[in-house]
């Protein structure tokens, strides 16, 4: 009777284990589809309107809580070993404005190299306001809609449409291929990602389905990327009357905003408050231009030879080294090129009017003052916001 | 099914009589095409190709500027034309077409404000590239630059030099270098035109800025004199002001 007894109760348990499960996997596969995501709105005071966000790729709440994860997992590079694992945060680090910072542990001088040791091609640029850029991404703007490339055969990256090169989606596959950076394979991301566990639901509220593939990973992390604004600096502040500025900040706004310094011509102004234009110029740096990134290799226009991003001029504090070859280590050394350090060249962007005399030729005080000033336009409140910090810090594949 | 139809017709003659009586044969459309020339030949930019008055020796690198207040003129009629204000940008194609709807008829001048009229001229107005890029910092007066001339050209010392002549508001100082007052340097221009728009039909106008007037209508520039630039410099502005009133010209097709 005990026997008998024991026997029913297993198979009673086991009959419940198995209705369980089978339940469990019947209401998975006819779960009633998730609601629409959550539209992500954004529209800061004084920014422009004009968002470059592609139409197949609109940026929603569980989209973006996607694409943060995502962002911050290891496993993008398809591996599981500890000692493989890289993530966009590894090299992105939202400390540092989303660059490496020039004291980083692995990447020396913030030149950061992929997991081959296959040192980057040029200094990093920081991720912030991109949803404002319509010029195109990179050092040369390479990336852009007009873009009509398809894949990249030297890694075996099939012509086919999840393989562009127009937006900040083209990255995600870049990074998972290059040999400077994951070296990686996108079949085995895809993979990893889907064998991940946690990622599922998360693809079935972002997307409606749990299908993971490269194109919904590309468009979860792009649209987190879009979601990292930055606006609230202390110069934002005080355009908005909740802070005051010194004496000496105050002289270095005047000085970048005239021809003494000649800053905002290409950096902007309050009335531009992205901090830069977007635009591609020769800024005096040097005298020959032989290198294949450049805007010329984009454009084929000799104007553009030399010429390189205008980057923000946001958060630039964090953001050393400095040029698009990391050139200059300091804030300090930048400054000093630009007051006594400009190269005479035919290629110069014109309005470079102090390439006239090599330099601005501030005094030492007028150069503190424009670095004082400079120092104000860093955004603290984005670079501790707990909104866009890796979200499961203890999580062993969550890498930094 | 006859009754059905009847109501139909009579809708969709209804509608097509609406249409008639909005009567758009009472207007034309305008097309302004603005052209930039040097020597009476289209500039062609980025190019050592050009002599000024004073010999020096320049290419002309891009220009952007605004017009404002376009209005055209029928015997003393004055017709306010499209947008309050153009931006127009040598670089971007599509600013140098510019185009608009005005009733049918003859005119027989064209004015517009070079630059952006004091009333439109405002700090923060525009928000999105490329016009608020044309922002004239408030430590030089604010608003707006009127015009971004960038040229290149070969100094006294035979280097390449760049040559910014950029026009906004102007500001007067006393000795201590305080603000004490404001100059605007966008001008008034006003040039005769025949211009027949007919009903339903395009008429196109071409706006030619002869640039190197610029440097010598009235006064005679050498670029050597302004290598800092001139936008905190009234009087080197004031120069261009009056030399800027002749640089436009009209041609009608």
């Amino acid at each position: 009777m005990k026997g008998l007894s024991l026997r029913w109760i297993r198979g009673v348990v086991a009959g419940m284990s198995a209705a369980t499960m089978a339940a469990a996997v019947c209401a998975y596969d006819h779960a009633p589809a998730p609601p629409p995501p959550e539209p992500y709105r954004i529209n800061i005071p004084f920014f422009p309107d004009g968002l470059n966000i592609p139409a197949d790729n609109p940026m929603t709440v569980e989209g973006i809580a996607l694409g943060r994860h995502l962002f911050y997992d290891g496993r993008l590079s398809g591996r599981t070993h500890p000692d493989s694992l890289m993530s966009c945060a590894t090299c992105h680090r939202q400390e540092h404005a989303f660059e490496c910072g020039f004291h980083h542990p692995v990447y020396k001088n913030g030149r950061p190299h992929g997991l081959t040791g296959q040192p980057a091609p040029h200094a990093m640029l920081p991720l912030f306001n991109l949803l404002w850029n319509n010029e195109g991404y990179m050092w040369n703007g390479r990336i852009h809609e007009s873009n009509q490339q398809l894949g990249a055969p030297q890694y075996n990256v099939p012509a086919e449409p999840p393989y562009h090169h127009r937006n900040i989606e083209s990255f995600v596959w870049m990074a998972i291929v290059a040999p400077h950076e994951m070296d990686g394979r996108i079949d085995r991301t895809v993979c990893a990602i889907r064998n991940a566990g946690l990622y599922q639901p998360m693809f079935r509220k972002a997307f409606g389905s749990d299908t993971v593939n490269i194109d919904r990973i590309s468009k979860a992390i792009a649209q987190f990327v879009r979601s990292l604004v930055s606006f609230d600096s202390k110069f934002d502040r005080f355009m908005a009357g909740r802070a005051t500025l010194t004496a000496s900040e105050l002289n270095g706004l005047q000085l970048f905003t005239t021809e003494t310094g000649d800053c905002f011509h290409c950096h902007g102004s309050p009335a531009v408050p992205l901090w830069t234009t977007n635009a591609f110029m020769n800024n005096a740096k040097d005298i020959d231009f032989n290198e294949a990134g450049d805007r010329y290799s984009v454009t084929g226009n000799p104007r553009d030879k030399g010429a390189y991003r205008v980057p923000s001029l946001r958060n630039i504090a964090y953001t050393a080294p400095y040029m698009h070859d990391g050139r200059f280590a300091t804030l300090k050394e930048t400054l000093q090129f630009y007051n006594s350090g400009l190269q005479r060249s035919p290629y110069v962007h014109p309005l470079m009017i102090n390439m006239n005399h090599g330099g601005a030729h501030l005094s030492n005080q007028e150069l503190a003052d424009l670095e004082a000033f400079l120092l104000t336009l860093s955004d603290t409140t984005f670079v501790t916001s707990p909104s866009f910090a890796n979200p499961r810090p203890d999580d062993a594949f969550f890498t930094r | 099914m006859q009754r059905r139809l009847i109501p139909c017709l009579l809708i969709c003659l209804l509608s097509c009589c609406d249409l008639r009586g909005q009567n758009p044969q009472q207007t034309a459309r305008w097309t302004i095409r603005l052209l930039h020339c040097v020597d009476n030949v289209p500039a062609v930019y980025d190019t050592l190709a050009y002599s000024n008055a004073s010999g020096n020796r320049y290419a002309v690198c891009r220009i952007q500027y605004f017009i404002s207040r376009i209005t055209l003129h029928a015997r003393g009629t004055e017709v306010p034309a499209g947008e309050p204000q153009h931006y127009a940008d040598s670089g971007l194609s599509p600013t140098l077409l510019w185009q608009t709807d005005v009733p049918a008829g003859r005119y027989d001048s064209l004015s517009f404000t070079f630059g952006l009229s004091p009333e439109l001229n405002q700090s923060y107005i525009f928000r999105n590239p490329p016009e608020n890029l044309m922002f004239w910092p408030e430590a030089l007066g604010g608003g707006y630059h009127c015009m971004k001339l960038d040229l290149k050209y070969i100094n006294r010392n035979g280097q390449i030099a760049h040559f910014n002549c950029h026009l906004g508001n102007g500001q007067e100082k006393n000795p201590d270098g305080q603000v004490t007052g404001r100059v605007g340097n966008h001008f008034r221009v006003t040039l005769p035109l025949q211009l027949t728009a007919e009903a339903g039909k395009t008429a196109e106008t071409r706006l030619v800025m002869r640039i190197e007037k610029w440097f010598d209508a009235v006064h005679r520039i050498d670029f050597n004199r302004f290598e800092r630039g001139i936008m905190d410099n009234l009087d080197a502005m004031r120069l261009f002001r009056e030399n800027g009133r002749q640089v436009f010209d009209i041609l009608t097709l």
